[in-house]
């Protein structure tokens, strides 16, 4: 069973913003609860930016105004996640007002309009990137909280950095940081900083990884990147360095190096419109076994192209596989997750087509061999040369999948022409829109709307039936 | 209603409607829930409100009072509301209410009402900034290469939400405020379209404005190294309010000598 839906709310029928670089949360104690986010501005203007909610798994889809922005501005870069139990969603924003603000944020009931507790504020800082889990193996009962950052403050340009909190959910002392710290996760000498990326995967048993480009070298547009795992075990001592790398003994394994990746911050007219700016990693932990993790990146490999690369590693990240296990050329937007079964699911938005002709096609592929073999479902596929980028990134330098017991959640933005040839998994919106005419309609029902830039939700299943069965199970972390 | 007793709400708030309390303890959304708080409202007319919210006219929305019981069915009022939460209806989220002003006689004075504080503003920004000047672009030229870039580090910070610093060159031709810059008069801003940055104010060369110049708006970290070191100020004006219409210079030279400048 497959499920896409427009995530833009009929109410919000008149909007034309580019709502691009989504994320996505799913509860997964209570699956029909789900938060999703965009660069979406407040509908009315307003200083508070909203998030996408979900009460029913995705079926239908409400924006409350909750995330502190400004006046007329969506927030910079946002991911959200709900914790494991107990209900509260963590979101990592960049804030506006601010100097790359970066602002750690928690909410009890991510459907209220009130808005969010800010548990970090600091700047100079890029891409938050939120994962969660809960302390209930290790025999606590608060919400561990890593957040992937940039932080242009770390010393020595060794900027890689996780944010972490072990007692999250807790009420904190007043005022930031409320018991967040830093990790700095980069152990080597870099040409300056790191890439933008820093993505955490959170194993129920304790075991955190994370990944991250590490850069060696900035010329003409190109950042020569090692792809580095380090992981956390949840002992004593510092965090994020129980895996060492064996040529050079230190901190974090070095999967593959010397890696070309473009940095071109400009919307790329032979790219589907979109920028190079090397924010492409996704990491998965099997959920079965904390051993197995697979990583995705994104490189050049030719002249002008951008290629996926996906490895795995089955001894906890101490050895990968020597070869790409998948790669995709020409895509941008990895993104990875291993349901409780061991089915490997791999989101990415794949260009085709040259000059006007080129289209975004989004494909969720799944495997349960390691990529030996895969089913491939196209999502959508739609233009890429309209409408015009308002801003960059034009679809997003990230989207998002998950997984929750056997099921796959995720999130992709694109053309929301309401045509059905582009989308042939099928498509249901919830904004006014006449699949017939292919025409979007205002709150009126009656005047036309431009084309813009959409989020999408999808679910897949191997059920048929998607009935919440597991709500109310709230204590799926034992 | 007088226009000095709509600054208020009208300032704490997004949208103005004219509306009929249908029920009360009812909302029109099954995300939001019902108490004494909210009340379902008819919208007989909008005020104030983003074109893309004119279909709401005719239609029953939510509005999450600021105090429980403050409507009754039946009543007609005027909402100051602010977003709270669009599904299937919208739920707005009550600042203030008032006896109802037919929108013909309302809008003006809310009209009134967003140009004095538009002036407010506009006071704010010429207060705080350092210069405000006339004039015209005559260049628009990238930095000087950082000489980090192709050797041995980067100048940082250096993400996807890069500035892409660009200098505006200001033939100058009046000062409304301060001393006249020193003279090339350089206005760093950012070219990028980055989420980030697409609201900042983007120059050519030819433009005619009143800029309100500003050297505090930037830390020191993000004033690139060769701008810093080549001029005596470095000027920047990154909110869409700090660059106005050469048409208005008379209106902000009024407002300038308000400030007693």
């Amino acid at each position: 069973m497959i499920r896409v839906v427009n995530i833009i709310p009929r109410a919000m029928s008149g909007e034309t913003n580019q709502d691009s670089e989504p994320n996505l949360a799913v509860n997964p104690a209570k699956t029909r609860q789900i938060a999703a986010s965009a660069f979406t501005r407040n509908p009315f203007g307003g200083a508070n930016a909203p998030i996408f909610t979900s009460n029913d798994r995705g079926r239908t889809w409400t924006a409350v105004a909750n995330v502190p922005s400004q006046n007329g501005a969506s927030t910079g870069d946002i991911t959200l996640r709900f914790a494991p139990s107990g209900g509260n969603l963590y979101t990592g924003i960049l804030r506006r007002p601010g100097n790359l603000r970066l602002n750690i944020l928690r909410t009890a009931d991510f459907q209220s309009p009130a808005l969010m507790t800010v548990l970090v504020d600091r700047e100079q800082v890029d891409q938050p990137y939120v994962q969660t889990a809960t302390r209930r193996r290790q025999g606590g009962a608060g919400d561990r909280v890593y957040v992937g950052n940039n932080d242009f403050t770390a010393p020595a340009g060794r900027t890689a950095t996780v944010d972490f909190s072990l007692d999250a959910g807790t009420p904190p002392p007043p005022g930031p940081p409320s018991g967040f710290v830093p990790a700095r996760i980069e152990a080597r000498a870099t040409s300056g900083q790191d890439g933008p990326p820093i993505r955490p995967a959170v194993h129920r048993d304790g075991t955190v990884y994370a990944t991250f480009y590490r850069w060696t070298s900035f010329v003409g547009g190109i950042a020569t990147a090692d792809v580095v795992v380090v992981r956390d075990d949840g002992g004593a001592g510092a965090p994020f360095t129980a895996l060492v790398d064996p040529i050079d003994g230190l901190a974090g394994r070095l999967v593959v190096q010397n890696r070309r990746v473009p940095f071109i911050n400009q919307s790329q007219p032979t790219f589907g419109q979109e920028r190079f700016v090397g924010s492409n990693l996704s990491i998965a932990v099997d959920p079965r076994n904390s051993s197995t993790v697979y990583v995705a990146w994104a490189d050049r490999v030719g002249a002008t192209d951008y290629t996926l690369h996906v490895r795995r590693s089955r001894d906890r990240g101490v050895t990968w596989s020597p070869n790409d296990i998948r790669t995709i050329a020409n895509a941008t937007n990895p993104a990875l997750a291993i349901t409780d079964h061991g089915l490997v699911g791999f989101l990415y938005q794949q260009v085709v087509g040259l000059g006007p002709a080129q289209r975004w096609v989004t494909h969720f592929e799944r495997t349960g061999d390691a990529f030996a073999t895969v089913s491939d479902r196209i999502l959508c596929n739609a233009p890429a040369n309209a409408p015009a980028p308002q801003f960059i990134p034009y679809i997003g330098d990230y989207v998002h999948v998950m997984a929750v017991k056997d099921t796959f959640y995720g999130i992709f933005s694109a053309n929301n022409t309401p045509d059905r040839g582009n989308f042939p998994s099928g498509v249901t919106y919830q904004r006014n829109a006449d699949f017939d005419t292919r025409t979007l309609f205002g709150l009126d029902g009656v005047t036309p709307v431009a084309v813009s830039i959409d989020p999408f939700f999808f679910m897949v299943t191997d059920d048929d039936d998607d009935d919440d069965d597991d709500d109310d199970d709230d204590d799926d972390d034992d | 209603m007088s226009t000095a007793s709509l600054d208020e709400p009208v300032s704490r708030s997004d949208v103005v409607f004219n509306g009929t309390v249908e029920q009360t303890g009812a909302t029109t959304m099954a995300a939001v829930g019902a108490s004494d708080s909210t009340a379902v409202v008819r919208v007989d007319e909008l005020v104030r409100a983003p074109s893309a919210f004119d279909g709401l006219v005719g239609q029953r929305i939510t509005v999450l009072l600021r105090s429980p019981g403050s409507v009754q069915p039946g009543e007609a009022a005027t909402f100051f509301v602010n977003a709270a939460v669009f599904g299937e209806s919208v739920a707005v989220q009550e600042v203030d209410h008032t006896t109802a002003t037919a929108a013909a006689e309302l809008a003006p004075q809310v009209t009134d009402v967003m140009d004095r504080l538009r002036d407010n503003e506009v006071r704010d920004r010429i207060a705080s900034a350092d210069v405000v000047v006339t004039g015209r672009v005559a260049q628009v030229r990238t930095p000087a290469d950082p000489a980090t870039l192709a050797g041995a580090g980067m100048p940082g910070p250096f993400s996807e939400h890069d500035p892409r610093w660009m200098e505006a060159v200001l033939d100058v031709d009046s000062v409304l405020k301060g001393a006249m810059p020193e003279a090339p008069t350089v206005v760093v801003f950012p070219a990028s379209i980055d989420v980030m940055w697409v609201d900042a104010p983007k120059f050519h060369a030819g433009q005619e404005a009143t800029w309100l110049l500003h050297t505090d708006q930037l830390p020191a970290t993000q004033v690139p190294a060769t701008v810093a070191a080549s001029f005596p100020s470095v000027f920047t004006a990154l909110d869409p309010g700090d660059v106005l219409p050469k048409e208005q210079t008379e209106r902000l030279r009024g407002l300038i000598q308000d400030l007693g400048g």
